[in-house]
């Protein structure tokens, strides 16, 4: 009974060190990917105020319809929407919902505090410019 | 016989009802769930891009140029302060 109770105490210890190494390992890497995402935001927001990309309905970014990006500008926007995965993926597993759902909450969050000008993807693939902040 | 059916069929009305509730559970109960979620990953995407807030504000009120441009408006800006 006793050598029972010290199992059941190790494979709790266990799990608990399992959870919180996962939990660690998360906050790292979300606090990498932020610091990622705060470096490219200003090259980014450039490029949105210059019509060059938008949002997507999918909570990517994207060149709008008719502009090509030359290979910086491309690589960026690569690099942002494979960050922007990444984090998708760790807050749906940590809400229990898929990254899709966060994607598009994010989507939805990016049109929301757009400004006048700015460019979104819409579902049905038409590219629309924000008329109001 | 005729007082049992009637009262099988009374039984049966009765328990009608009670089928209908269960129905209206099922479809409210997802709604709730999905708000919910939503509400959850609304607070996490804003708590983990609550920079863009800051930067942005100060991103808009520079033009979309190469920087060179910033540049030479904050060193005027800096003498006019002077």
């Amino acid at each position: 009974m006793r050598f029972s109770g010290f199992r059941l105490l190790s494979f709790l210890a266990v799990a608990a060190m399992v959870m919180g190494v996962n939990g660690v390992a998360r906050a790292d890497k979300k606090a990498d990917l932020q610091a990622k995402f705060k470096e490219r935001l200003p090259q980014i927001g450039a490029l949105k105020r210059d019509g060059k990309v938008g949002e997507t309905f999918d909570g990517m970014l994207e060149a709008v319809k008719g502009v090509t990006l030359d290979k910086d500008q491309t690589k960026l926007a690569d690099d942002e929407n494979a960050d922007r995965k990444e984090i998708y993926k760790l807050i749906a597993a940590e809400e229990g919902t898929t990254a899709e759902k966060v994607a598009e909450r994010n989507a939805l969050r990016h049109y929301k505090s757009g400004k006048k000008g700015d460019w979104f993807k819409l579902k049905d693939g038409q590219w629309k410019q924000k008329e109001k902040d | 016989m005729k007082k049992a059916l009637m009262a099988g069929l009374a039984g049966t009305l009765l328990m009608l009802p009670s089928c209908a509730k269960v129905e209206i559970t099922h479809k409210v109960e997802p709604i709730h769930l999905t708000v919910d979620i939503n509400i959850r990953v609304d607070r996490q995407l804003d708590n983990f891009f609550a920079f863009e807030q800051q930067q942005g504000n100060k991103a808009q009120t520079q033009p979309a140029s190469d920087g060179k441009t910033n540049a030479a408006e904050t060193a005027t800006t800096k003498g006019a302060a002077r």
